[in-house]
């Protein structure tokens, strides 16, 4: 029977989601910019950005609970905007979760199932069946006859989830679906939907304001900042290569480390400055920064391959610790240079005292070049994309 | 600033049944203390009872040596920090940090000193004419620090400070506050269901449970000394893996069974523990994600190899996450990003039992730690 209602769903034939250039203001505020994207059948796009970036916004317009000033999307060779929201078939989780408060758990995630828009695709023994599975993926089988009111945030959150994945949809829009969950739970959970979505023929548009969590769960990401697509592209090319310090900006876990610098004619030649302080630099990157053509750059560089009084350490900048926050599998140091603040992921085991002087070990093969005054980037040739070896990351692992 | 005490202290909201069944729990002069646990633990309710917003139901409530649990929250001298700041909007920085010393009818001249102090120590003088609701989030959580700070509180308490702050806004908040608890020495308990919060930012963590308290302690001793299964699991991300096995000595060899017959013997240094505390019994292995070997191209002697198919991958920062059936079960392991496995695929898994936790499947307990 389970296996039956699955497969009538993956044999559904999949749609492409096309969105054209939509825009939308609510009075003075611009909320989406000219927003132009694609998703294949099957494909799980995380849409990331910080809170107010417009994410939900073009969740509810693809939906159809607004309506864009201008631009067009298409679901399969649908126009929506000729389609009443309910005959769109899409599959929405909101973030406010919306759950009928009078109807208990079971019934709130059968609802779209005996819903019009349903209607004759399942027996009530297949949506017994469809709802009993879902409600067991997430772990709430045993609150099925619980009304919303007797339930937990993270519970409510989940039976929400499961009413929006229990639909056979043409397109899944999930708002920040795990936001609300344990890190435990947000674990399970985001790999099995990963794996339940990825199997459909349908797209699933993934929310998230957690950039971690959308490059774990998604095949493509889509940067949005402010309103506008920022960059589109697979975890692994965003995380290496962020178009701009803003994105960079949401990246890691802590974000890579962003410094300005100005390179300074000087009586004994080229020098490059960081907050007024000298930095030590090879000639090699000393010609990497000058192929520029800028003076005013910004360098990013990933924490995890940040050194400490590491002697082997070409491109270099004196600093004081500020603080050491001992987490578990590693020890996070932040460095003051000036009122800069460089972060170094360091071994667990690493000790150091607060105030004391240090050098900050720039890891060159790491560095990405951004334009100071735009913040895009500009330079990334020495990309390690492909080739991760150049240096051994500062370890992740605890050391008993 | 002022040791906290709290004594046998209980809390029951109808007459029955005990929300809190009695916690004793000390944060010391000079010290952030943080309570963390799920929605629902107790956390938020014990943080009301210190600060007196909730009454207890038995027990006392020491301010150093003062029993302060029949006082109300203006009579204890404790500021707080809520996680939507609650600041006045139209006011500017410097009023909003003025406000507490105003209403207590301080002169110009000792209001003007005390918020420059504070203005300075937080980094927030370019910014004082300015009115809280044009700055960023992190801004305004630092505005509302510094109206806590202000007026020389005995005690302040965090209560989930970062939680509306986006992800950069959050690490460099966490960071300040850090500093801050260094060189400030304030007494501070911190409310928090973020793990990550609790761990760079305080001195010592109490972990609740359904409003008991499991384990009061340093971060890296929660990590890696965790007292129960509940520490080890809600510790960590990705969760420790936990696996179901037994004990047994077999001719005077300790051997630990896990399912599907496989089996190895554990190291030296926990006969001891197991052997009085787990013969015959069921047992609970503990296993950090980062502890796993990924195709491991040489492995130590004693250490456990286990074939499995990759689940999911899924790309992390700076390490990724991959998720393996075995013969055992499950397993998640977090490597250096980036790994080239794919769904479905082979792997093979290295496990040292140098490197593992023992429960005790029935009290959950950790018995490593168990002292005879």
């Amino acid at each position: 029977m389970k296996a039956n209602s699955l497969s009538a769903v993956s044999a559904q034939p999949g749609e492409a989601l096309r969105v054209e250039a939509i825009s939308k203001s609510f009075g003075e505020v611009q909320a989406l910019s000219e927003v132009s994207f694609s998703a294949e059948p099957g494909e799980v796009i995380a849409i990331c950005g910080p809170s107010g970036a417009g994410k939900s916004t073009l969740g509810r317009l693809i939906s159809g609970l607004d309506i864009p000033d201008s631009g067009n999307i298409f679901l399969g060779d649908r126009a929506l905007a000729e389609v009443a929201p309910q005959q769109r078939r899409v599959a929405h989780m909101f973030e406010s979760l919306a759950l009928y408060p009078t109807l208990d758990v079971f019934a709130n995630v059968a609802s779209p199932l005996r819903a019009p828009s349903h209607r004759g695709m399942f027996s009530s023994a297949e949506i017994s069946a469809r709802v009993e599975t879902m409600l067991a993926m997430m772990d709430i089988a045993h609150l099925s006859k619980r009304r919303p009111s007797e339930l937990s945030g993270g519970q409510r959150q989940r039976v929400a989830l499961c009413r929006t994945l229990v639909q056979s949809p043409s397109l899944f829009i999930l708002d920040e679906p795990i936001g609300h969950l344990d890190a435990k739970l947000r674990h399970r959970l985001r790999g099995e939907i990963n794996r339940r979505q990825r199997a459909l023929n349908q797209a699933t548009l993934w929310l998230t304001p957690d950039t971690l969590e959308g490059m774990a769960v998604a095949d493509r990401v889509i940067m949005l900042i402010d309103g506008k697509v920022q960059q589109i592209g697979t975890s692994r090319e965003v995380y290496a290569a962020p178009a701009s310090t803003s994105i960079a900006r949401l990246l890691g876990d802590p974000a890579m480390n962003l410094i300005d610098i100005w390179l300074k004619q000087e009586a004994d030649g080229l020098k490059v400055l960081c907050n007024g302080e000298r930095m030590q630099v090879g000639d090699e990157f000393l010609a990497r920064l000058k192929a520029t053509g800028r003076l005013r750059l910004t360098l990013g560089f990933p924490p995890l391959h940040t050194r400490l009084d590491d002697p082997a350490a070409v491109v270099g900048l004196p600093g004081n610790i500020y603080t050491v926050e001992p987490f578990g599998k590693y020890t996070l140091v932040t460095v003051e240079v000036n009122g800069v603040h460089v972060k170094a992921k360091m071994p667990a085991r690493f000790q150091t005292d607060v105030a004391s002087s240090v050098q900050i070990g720039i890891p060159v093969e790491h560095v990405l070049l951004f334009d100071q005054e735009s913040g895009v980037l500009i330079d990334n040739a020495t990309l390690p994309l492909h080739n991760k070896n150049v240096s051994t990351p500062n370890t992740l692992h605890s050391e008993a | 600033m002022k040791e906290v005490r709290l004594e046998n202290v209980t809390k029951s909201y109808d007459g029955e049944t005990l929300a809190i069944p009695g916690i004793n729990l000390v944060c010391a002069r000079g010290e952030m203390l943080a309570l963390l646990g799920p929605s629902g633990c107790g956390k938020s309710t014990t943080l009301k009872m210190i600060a007196g917003i909730e009454s207890i139901s038995d027990g006392a409530i020491f301010f150093d040596d003062t029993d302060v649990s029949d006082l109300n929250t203006a009579s204890r001298n404790v500021a707080m920090v809520f996680e939507d700041y609650a600041l006045y909007p139209h006011l500017s920085v410097f009023d909003n940090i003025a406000f507490p010393l105003s209403v207590r009818g301080k002169s110009k001249a000792e209001i003007t000193e005390q918020v420059e102090r504070v203005l300075k120590l937080l980094g927030l003088r370019e910014i004082a004419g300015e009115k809280v609701q044009q700055l960023s989030g992190g801004a305004q959580q630092r505005v509302s620090i510094g109206r806590a700070l202000v007026r020389e509180p005995d005690l302040i308490m965090f209560d989930e400070p970062l939680s509306h702050l986006d992800s950069d806004q959050k690490v460099q908040l966490r960071t300040e506050i850090k500093r801050l608890q260094q060189t400030s020495k304030l007494t501070s308990v911190l409310v928090t269901h973020d793990q990550n919060e609790a761990i760079s930012m305080a001195d010592r963590i109490a972990v609740m449970d359904k409003g008991v308290l499991q384990q009061v302690d340093t971060p890296s001793a929660i990590y890696n000394q965790p007292a129960n299964i509940f520490v080890a699991s809600f510790i960590g991300e990705p969760p420790m893996n936990l696996l179901e096995a037994s004990y047994a000595g077999v001719d005077g060899q300790p051997r630990v069974s896990l399912a599907a017959g496989r089996s190895f013997s554990a190291g030296e240094q926990v006969w001891w523990s197991l052997t009085r505390r787990a013969q015959g019994a069921g047992l609970v292995i503990g296993i950090r994600p980062e502890q796993v070997a990924i195709n491991p191209p040489h492995t130590a002697a004693g250490a456990l190899l286990l074939s499995g198919r990759v689940f999911a991958h899924e790309p992390g920062g700076d390490s990724d996450v991959v998720t393996v059936d075995t013969s055992v079960g499950r397993i998640v392991a977090e490597a250096p990003a980036p790994l080239m496995l794919a769904a479905g695929g082979e792997v093979e898994l290295g496990l040292e039992p140098a490197h593992f936790h023992y429960f005790c499947k029935n009290t959950g307990r950790n018995l490593l730690l168990e002292k005879p």
